[in-house]
């Protein structure tokens, strides 16, 4: 091996394995990466901030300890590359906001210290929209994301520098966060495999909060493998992070090996036929959905319908809930101990300025309807009934599961559409969280994984989403990779990748 | 203080920094004083990514606390955030507990003056709840800045809220000196308001006597000494009679009180008050406590100063005395473990509170630190009340054993001969001869001047080194002179 | 439905300390008032008797012992401070 187009094709598992047998050096993958990275951002704008050195340390080091012949984590040598929402210590991390520019985290990140744990090199800190808010990777003071299979247009969000970075092969693996959507939605839109964990299931220490009760960590991969060997890494409980399960971690690399040698004998996939007729649902997501299911029973599933009542309330609960808890959660970016400070001559101003020059309009759009439905006289006409309807959509789900497995649906509404064509309509944005918000209300775990393509040009990756119950991991991951085994799709190259070859 | 028009109504809120080695929410060093900012971490700086974890032994003080004062403890409590911005306060809020504390109800005894002739009789002064909560910072203002540490910020609180049920400015130092010494007699807190590890805000309002609302109320902040404590809420209730008397209304507001005028004034009105959005704490689960944990720290309680004082006076002591030697937990200790024999607690109160506390205080020293052991003391209490050792060769006995806790009073008595003489005969021939020593004297005291004995028994006292039995030596003195004046009689016969 | 206009933009920017231009206070207060106007739909939900979801519900008691874990100096900690003076963060002056 050694061919560089070579090693980006393999896959992290891949990697990991060449690497351990010294079929590859990790500074060679390492270099490989990085010239790739070089050509691509210019494009691409993936990356807030590459750590070359960091990276080649890092990779050497995996060298010199597998010279010497010391036992190799499950990662060694892979190159990840992190949403700029994890904090990583001694590299700038801003969670997509200019209120945080330059901050240098004098503490390490529980998400950082896992993976390095493991032995993966850190190539560097992805774009995301700002504080995790939007699905497109526009709600940035930086430059904007481009998607690797049309230029043109959003590669998702806000996880959407990871995804872009992974499916342009500028890393081998990545971590997003997801919110209401936010790892899953771009991975839809980039071909990948996108993970959001039981809610728990991996640590929040060291990312930066944006809806505490929703956020959670998760990888985003080229192959349902790939997520697999991430999510081994990354789980398992965290004494500095108070709501982490300390449930065992099981082994998910055996659960997506008996998914793809065909086992899903038996295992009931519930659909919500109901979600499929609202307005809105892209003719070419539904008829790649409705295909996806039938590859589901190919591989021995049995398709059962279910009912989620409350699932066209998911949106209007989130975004009372999610804004409430940003509001609180970025109380804390002041401009006194850290981060941007707009200079003025009262406390009352320095507060009021840093405060509008540091966040950009979706943030400050949040804050406002995160502190309107928190006032004394809104609380329970707002929050407190959206706490309510979200334990009626929990038990929805737990009623649900009561007859399937699995819960199958489209991951967003829509495939990827052109920058800047919906930046002006913040609810249509929020509405196409509608297929992945309820997994993070009820804190599920969800994957979204390739199908297909839009029929049309430009050609354009459709994503369809499963949902599990708590700590079922296991099986989305077997059931993900049983439809992996079935279609090539996460094989395919985007344009920009066939443009350079 | 009365003012005979208005009744007073208070309700107090008090703060209690709880004693733990590190912080409510993260496990950073927490401890008073010191360098600005050297205990601070990520979390306490409210850097972003950080999360709280709660402290477990903050809460099990917490939870004794409850105990203590008759709470129904919550099997499940949540915590809140509460939002404003203010330098001090990291994150933009504050995590405490808002609509589902830890700990409802509950009551703390104070003195009950009114009843004059019971001593020990207590008014129960109900709470509302109690809830666990972190602090801020501190800041400090000076030229174009103000400058803040966050030493302070994240220590582990607990809020104490009364009900409106204390009726006077003394009656409110009383529930703080009785909470006080609760929370140190668990020893979950220095309580120290001089160290700000006790605090208090008092919510006072009048009303006419017999109205059954409440009156307006004024919450008077930071009164961070017993002094100032009283003094506030004089000049308080000073202020609002004065508003009642010209028929102004009193306004809502939160009030500070300036000592050197002796005045309270206006910090805020109601209408100026922040709107907290109070929500549940989505970066914790709920705090569960259950039966086990509630047992045993149940089986850990300290028995508390009231029933303790009613022991006290069952066994002879007055109440001022009970009052003292219950003032501290480790002082009703030791009491309790010098007290081989109940008839003797009289005069081992008056050894613990007078010999004992004045070497301590010499010294220095708390009663924790005592040198003594309760079981020497006792050993020195027996020896006088049995007629071995007089009063005051105990003290220099005592003395000794202070300064070389090696030596038992016994051991020291026995070692110098200290015994009391209480040989009638010995006596009788001591005072025979001091009395040949000293003609003088004695023809002054024969001649009438009666102040003289007191010489004689001195002189004894001091030949015999402070062993003679003194009451022997007057009744000894008194046969010999009745001798010596009934051969004198003979004579001029 | 509230009224999102300016009035209610302008009290909710004061209490989150956001300065707004006119210009974005309009467009904020159009913006709020089409969202909320969505989020009205859950004022029709069936709530009666439901409790609120608890969030972060779960076996562990997610407590810590009470030991301290040195993470950081606090030279540190104040390394990215914006103003600092005498080990002290400084902000511009105000009353208590």
């Amino acid at each position: 091996m050694g061919a560089a187009g070579d090693i980006l094709e393999l896959s992290a598992r891949g990697l990991a394995a060449a690497i351990r047998g010294g079929e590859l050096s990790a500074s060679e993958v390492a270099r490989a990466y990085l010239e790739q990275i070089d050509a691509l951002e210019p494009s691409l704008h993936a990356y807030r901030r590459v750590t070359p050195e960091l990276a080649l340390a890092q990779a050497a080091a995996v060298d010199d300890a597998r010279r010497a012949g010391q036992a190799l984590g499950p990662l060694a040598g892979v190159p990840v590359a992190l949403k700029d929402i994890f904090v990583t210590e001694g590299v700038e991390t801003t969670s997509g906001s200019a209120i945080l520019a330059g901050w240098i985290p004098p503490y390490q990140g529980a998400h950082a210290r896992r993976l390095a744990e493991a032995g993966a090199v850190l190539l560097g800190k992805l774009t995301m929209d700002e504080f995790g808010m939007g699905s497109a990777n526009e709600n940035t003071p930086f430059e904007p994301v481009h998607n690797p299979w049309a230029l043109s247009h959003v590669a998702g969000g806000s996880s959407g520098g990871s995804a872009a970075a992974v499916a342009a092969r500028s890393c081998a693996l990545a971590l997003g966060s997801d919110t209401g959507g936010s790892i899953r939605q771009p991975a839809s839109l980039c071909n990948l495999v996108g993970l959001k964990p039981t809610y728990g299931r991996v640590s929040r220490h060291g990312m930066i909060a944006f809806a505490s009760s929703l956020d959670q960590a998760g990888p985003m991969a080229r192959e349902v493998g790939d997520a697999a060997l991430a999510l081994g890494v990354l789980a398992g409980a965290d004494p500095l992070d108070a709501t982490s399960l300390d449930a065992p971690v099981p082994d998910y690399l055996a659960a997506v090996d008996q998914g793809a040698r065909g086992g899903l004998d038996g295992a009931k996939i519930g659909v919500h036929r109901g979600a499929l007729e609202l307005e809105g649902l892209d003719a070419d997501v539904r008829a790649r959905f409705e295909a996806s299911l039938t590859r589901l029973e190919d591989a021995g599933a049995r398709v059962v319908d279910i009912e989620l009542p409350h699932f066209e309330h998911a949106v209007a609960t989130y975004y009372v809930l999610a804004t409430a808890e940003a509001s609180s959660n970025l109380a804390r970016y002041d401009g006194v101990r850290y981060g941007h400070r707009s200079a003025a001559d009262s406390l009352r101003q320095t507060y009021e300025a840093t405060r509008h020059d540091g966040f950009g309009p979706e943030v400050k759009r949040r804050i406002l309807l995160g502190t309107f439905v928190l006032r004394a006289e809104s609380y329970a006409d707002y929050y407190g009934r959206a706490m309510k309807v979200r334990t009626l959509i929990a038990r929805d789900y737990a009623r649900a599961f009561e007859r399937c497995d699995l819960i199958a649906s489209p991951t967003a509404p829509i495939p990827s559409w052109p920058l800047g064509a919906k930046i002006d309509d913040p609810l249509a944005l929020y509405l196409l969280d509608m297929f992945t918000i309820g997994a993070n209300l009820a804190g599920l775990p969800a994957i979204s994984i390739p199908a297909g393509f839009t029929s049309a040009a430009p050609r354009l990756p459709i994503g369809v989403q499963l949902i599990g119950p708590r700590l079922a991991e296991p099986a989305l991951l077997g059931a993900a990779a049983a439809h992996e085994a079935r279609c090539d799709w996460h094989r395919e190259q985007p344009q920009l990748l066939e443009a350079r070859a | 203080m009365p003012i005979p028009d208005y009744e007073v109504v208070i309700g107090l809120e008090v703060h209690c920094q709880l004693a733990t080695a590190t912080k409510m929410f993260s496990a950073c060093a927490c401890s008073i004083g010191g360098e600005p900012n050297t205990r601070i971490d990520a979390y306490t700086l409210g850097l972003p990514g950080t999360l709280p974890v709660p402290n477990r032994v903050a809460v099990d003080h917490a939870l004794r606390l409850a105990l203590v004062l008759g709470c129904e403890v919550q099997p499940l409590s949540r915590w809140a955030r509460k939002h404003y911005f203010y330098p001090d306060l990291p994150k933009g809020y504050q995590i405490t507990q808002s609509d589902q504390p830890y700990a409802t109800g509950g009551a703390i005894e104070i003195p009950d003056h009114a009843a004059a002739d019971d001593p020990l009789a207590t008014k129960r002064i109900p709470l509302q709840r109690i809830h666990m909560e972190e602090d801020a910072g501190k800041s400090t203002h000076t030229g174009e800045h103000s400058l803040v540490d966050y030493n302070r910020a994240g220590a582990p609180l607990v809020e104490i809220v009364s009900l409106p049920a204390l009726r006077s400015a003394a009656e409110a130092a009383d529930y703080m000196r009785e909470l006080r010494t609760i929370v140190r007699y668990l020893g979950i807190s220095e309580a120290n308001m001089e160290e700000g590890t006790l605090r208090c805000d008092a919510n006072v309002s009048l009303r006419a006597w017999g109205a059954a609302e409440l009156g307006t109320r004024c919450e008077i902040k930071n009164l961070n000494s017993f002094k100032f404590l009283e003094a506030a809420i004089q000049a308080e209730v000073r202020r609002q009679a004065d508003l009642l008397d010209r028929g102004e209304p009193v306004v809502q507001s939160t009030m500070s009180y300036d000592p050197g005028r002796d005045q309270t004034k206006v910090m805020r009105t109601k209408e100026a008050a922040a709107d907290y959005r109070y929500f549940p704490e989505p970066d914790m689960p709920p705090l569960r406590i259950d039966a086990a944990w509630i047992a045993a720290a149940q089986a850990e309680l300290p028995r508390l100063p009231w029933p303790r004082r009613r022991e006290l006076v069952a066994l002879g002591l007055t109440a001022y005395d009970a009052g003292v030697l219950t003032a501290e937990r480790e002082l009703a200790d030791y009491f309790d473990a010098a007290l081989d024999d109940p008839s003797r607690a009289k005069a081992l109160c008056n050894w613990i509170t007078g010999e004992l506390l004045k070497l301590l205080n010499a010294s220095e020293r708390g009663v924790a630190d005592c040198p003594v052991t309760p079981a020497a003391l006792a050993e020195l209490v027996g020896l006088v009340e049995d007629g071995t050792l007089s009063g005051r060769v105990a003290k220099v006995v005592l003395d000794e054993v202070f300064r070389d806790p090696s030596l038992s009073p016994r051991a020291i008595v026995e070692r110098d001969g200290l015994r009391q003489v209480s040989d009638a005969d010995a006596i009788t021939a001591m005072v025979r001869e001091v009395v040949e020593q000293h003609p003088e004297q004695l023809a002054q005291l024969l001649a009438g001047k009666d102040k003289v004995r007191g010489f004689f028994v001195g002189q004894v006292m001091r030949a015999s080194q402070g062993r003679a039995n003194p009451q022997l030596v007057q009744r000894a003195l008194a046969t010999v002179l009745d001798e010596l004046r009934a051969a004198r009689g003979e004579v001029e016969d | 439905m509230p009224d999102a206009a300016s009035p209610l933009v302008r009290e909710l920017a004061s209490l989150a300390r956001l300065e707004l231009s006119a210009e974005e206070a309009a467009g904020f207060g159009a913006q709020l008032e089409t969202i909320l106007g969505y989020i009205q739909r859950l004022q029709s939900v069936e709530v009666e008797g439901v409790p609120e979801y608890l969030t972060a519900e779960q076996v562990r008691s997610g407590l810590r012992d009470d030991l301290e874990r040195p993470e950081l100096d606090a030279e540190q900690a104040l390394a990215g401070v914006p103003v600092v003076r005498d080990r002290l963060v400084a902000v511009p002056r105000f009353k208590d």
